[in-house]
């Protein structure tokens, strides 16, 4: 217990003492602030429930549980990874430490992150609680029970799941990232779906159930829906509710969860590869040469006078095109034949495909495939730690960030070019417009993202939740991919494209800070 | 061709002093730049390599100073950083041609360079093999022949050799004395053999200040007649480590035979010996220790 405790703790302080742990507290901090001001809020159809304790608890759990659970995946599931980069787990592997041992100390340690940002939104809704004209009777129990029931059991499994995905090769990369992504939201809401409180992870049913029927009771009008976010609607009226009443079973289905995360751990724990280099990323890694190998490169080590190198003369003579070739290159380069048959695949659904499908569907999915291209960029060289090597060169900020930036501008262009070839044929000029725009916001936001924070994730992360909510939940304002938004906000190709310069402008902002050090 | 160092102070945070006004000349030739771990080799290669800037004092290449105009130094500069990754998806040819357009050299001739190159290094069998499949002592060949591209009239190795055996540490030294000539090469390292081996001028630094610069020569001069050798019951030998400044202990059958250096003869059968680059150092960074205490 003691060596479990210390590993805990060991992980918990460096990622507390970091910058980035201080960012998603205050997030935390923020989103308790959008709840309180009512921008995040609990409606069900144009009534809410009174601002109980009861009320005020279940709505800020719900909203924990949803933006905690999956936003809070990906800050968390860097912890084997860190102890990769900074050799720390090579220590680790030489000591008697199990692996059980190892990915539960890192699933617990994931858990407290996340324990601490509920804790901010417990704070948070104490002081919505105290602060609301319709509060009766405060009761703490009552706020803190859907946290503890619901909220908490939900985070232990993503801490659990986080260290699952780490474990695995080929989830450990973005394509984990994406996968959590798609395959949480939908377990999210398979309970309310099924209608079956055993599969209810996140207590939406259960919750919303319960509401709808206390609502029905008030307002016999109701007629149905239940929203976690703005609806942006009047509210007609509150109703009264005070709280699910928690049976044996009901208790037994949410404690449920909190087993199954062990028994994610223990999974975590067969297929984590202990720092083994040979089991490491065992898709990707290429075998390392033999000590044979190197021994037929070697030349007999000389005692004699040196003799001068002369090199062949090398003029200096820039050429961008060339460098935006090189840096095209890197990024496609370990792509497999799969990879570019799916792509090409993509680009000729948009060719064949009806126009109106072709936007709505293969369109945003020729142009998520190649995401993992563009979240490289900007932090690639960190990545690889060749950033000494390639800062150090003449004019890295005037050349390499902007061929970097081409690059992947050719890239966001080549995966779109089928539907820029139909939109050309039909002569959509704002769509034509709105699809320049989309392949210059791409890659600026991508470089951006990856300048700043220095980890391919936070791209990976925002544009996977604009694809899913723009592109394909038609939320026109945030719809830059199929451009089918362009009708109703004509303006939205020159909002996007100010927001590219200024997304530019950011990453080169950020690496001549970086530079200028 | 020169670079002129002069009072060059670097601080971190926390007020941690990695440099203290350090000034120093380099010329053409090859200067070793010695020290312990933690002396601000490497924060002082940093700042020469246009990674980092002082935190106060100037560098100037041939009078321009680098912290204003640092590309006036990077078109000319080679730098082989102490840990540097390579991209392991890339072959040997592929990520030199990559480095090659970084540097904004001729592209239709970088590929002969890159020949020339791989050749140098020994890698020419290996051009086609991904880099992630390399080990250890042939990234550092690699690291070297990215450094060497724009055949560099200033070529800065941090620490070249650590992590490579024995047989790659002295392919690494006759690789910088065939890079010697009509160009600067400063060599960041705390293994003394390897600049004893290389240097044309030597440079010690401890505790960000320098010390000592000078030509190896001098270096031994200064130590010259002060270096005993003798032999002394095995017991007897952490006491004498207290007292004396021993640079090596050998065991032998009849006790460790020890080298240490001293003003005086330390033992009445102590022999003075023909003094190590070794012996210089430990006795330049031990003074110096001592003045600091």
């Amino acid at each position: 217990m003691s060596i479990l405790y210390h590993l805990i703790r060991a992980d918990f302080l460096e990622r507390a003492r970091s910058y980035g742990f201080l960012i998603i507290l205050g997030l935390a901090i923020l989103l308790g602030f959008l709840v309180n001001n009512g921008t995040i809020g609990l409606t069900l159809g144009k009534y809410r429930g009174e601002y109980n304790t009861a009320f005020v608890g279940a709505m800020m759990s719900l909203v924990a549980t949803f933006f905690l659970s999956w936003f809070g995946f990906y800050l968390v599931k860097n912890a084997i990874q860190r102890d990769e980069r900074t050799g720390v787990g090579q220590i680790i592997a030489t000591t008697p430490l199990s692996r059980l041992h190892y990915a539960a100390g890192k699933a617990l340690s994931n858990f407290a992150v996340l324990a601490i940002m509920v804790v901010i939104l417990i704070i948070a809704a104490i002081v919505l609680q105290l602060l609301s004209d319709e509060r009766s009777d405060f009761s703490l129990l009552d706020l803190v029970t859907p946290f503890l029931l619901i909220t908490l059991p939900v985070l232990a499994v993503v801490a659990a799941l986080a260290v699952l995905f780490e474990s695995l090769p080929w989830l450990s990369s973005g394509f984990g990232n994406v996968v959590f992504f798609f395959g949480w939201v939908f377990f999210l809401i398979i309970g309310d779906e099924n209608k079956n409180d055993l599969l209810d992870i996140s207590a939406i049913h259960l919750i919303s159930k319960s509401m709808m029927e206390a609502a029905r009771h008030t307002f016999p009008d109701y007629s149905g829906g239940f929203v976690l976010g703005n609806t942006g609607q009047e509210i007609a009226g509150t109703f009264r509710w005070n709280g699910i009443a928690w049976t044996p079973a009901l208790l037994m289905i949410r404690l449920g969860w909190f087993c199954v995360a062990p028994f994610i751990v223990l999974i975590a724990s067969f297929v984590f590869h202990r720092f083994d280099p040979s089991r490491e990323r065992t898709l990707k890694r290429k075998p390392v040469l033999s000590a044979a190998d190197e021994v037929a490169v070697l030349s007999p080590v000389r005692t004699s006078e040196p003799r001068h190198l002369n090199l062949t003369s090398l003029p200096l003579r820039f050429r961008f095109g060339t460098l935006v070739v090189a840096e095209l290159r890197l990024m496609m380069k370990g792509k497999r034949w799969w990879w570019y048959a799916i792509q090409a695949g993509l680009i000729v659904a948009c060719v064949v495909a009806p126009l109106q499908e072709a936007r709505q569907f293969a369109l945003p999915f020729a142009w998520i495939w190649p995401m993992m291209i563009w979240s490289s960029m900007g932090t690639r060289e960190q990545q690889f730690r060749t950033d000494q090597i390639v800062f150090s060169s003449p004019y890295s900020l005037s050349r390499q960030l902007p061929a970097v930036f081409i690059a992947g501008v050719m890239v966001a262009m080549v995966a779109g070019s089928g539907i820029f070839v139909r939109l050309l044929i039909t002569g959509d000029w704002p769509g034509i417009a709105m699809w320049v725009v989309a392949t210059l916001f791409l890659p600026s936001f991508a470089l951006a993202s990856g300048v700043w924070s220095g980890s391919s994730k936070l791209f990976e992360v925002v544009y996977l939740c604009l694809w899913y909510v723009g592109a394909m939940s038609k939320t026109a304002s945030l719809d830059f991919i199929t451009a089918l938004g362009v009708k109703t906000i004509p303006q939205l190709p020159m909002v996007y494209l100010a927001l590219s310069i200024a997304l530019y402008a950011a990453a080169h902002i950020g690496r001549k800070t970086a530079l200028s050090h | 061709m020169i670079l002129h160092i002069e009072r060059v102070n670097k601080t971190y945070k926390g007020n941690v002093h990695a440099l203290n006004d350090l000034t120093v000349d380099v010329k053409p030739g090859i200067l070793g730049l010695l020290g312990p771990n933690g002396a601000g080799k490497s924060s002082l290669m940093r700042i020469l390599a246009t990674i980092t800037k002082a935190t106060s004092g100037t560098v100037k290449w041939n009078d321009t100073d680098i912290s204003k105009t640092p590309n006036v130094l990077r078109e000319v500069l080679g730098y082989l950083p102490q840990d540097f990754g390579v991209y392991p998806n890339l072959n040997a040819v592929e990520f030199l041609e990559y480095m090659a357009a970084i540097k904004g050299l001729d592209s239709s001739h970088s590929r002969k360079r890159i020949d020339e190159l791989l050749d140098v290094v020994n890698l020419s069998d290996m051009r086609k093999r991904p880099l992630g499949g390399y080990s250890g002592g042939m990234r550092q060949r690699i690291g070297i022949a990215q450094a060497l591209l724009n055949n560099p009239q200033l070529l800065i190795v941090d620490e070249p050799t650590a992590g490579l055996d024995p047989e790659e540490r002295v392919r690494f030294r006759n690789l910088l004395s065939d890079l010697s000539g009509e160009r600067i090469v400063i060599l960041s390292t705390h293994i003394v053999s390897d600049v004893e081996a290389t240097a044309t001028e030597i440079a010690i630094v401890s505790q960000g200040r320098l010390l000592v610069h000078g030509s190896p020569e001098s270096l031994l001069r200064s130590v010259e007649g002060r270096v005993w050798e003798w032999t002394v019951p095995t017991a007897e030998l952490p006491a004498l480590k207290q007292r004396y400044n021993i640079s090596s202990s050998v065991r032998r059958t009849d006790g460790v035979k020890v080298r240490a250096v001293a003003d005086t003869s330390p033992s009445a059968d102590a022999q003075k010996v023909t003094p190590g680059l070794e012996d210089a150092y430990l006795s330049v960074i031990t003074s110096a220790r001592g003045e600091a205490a």
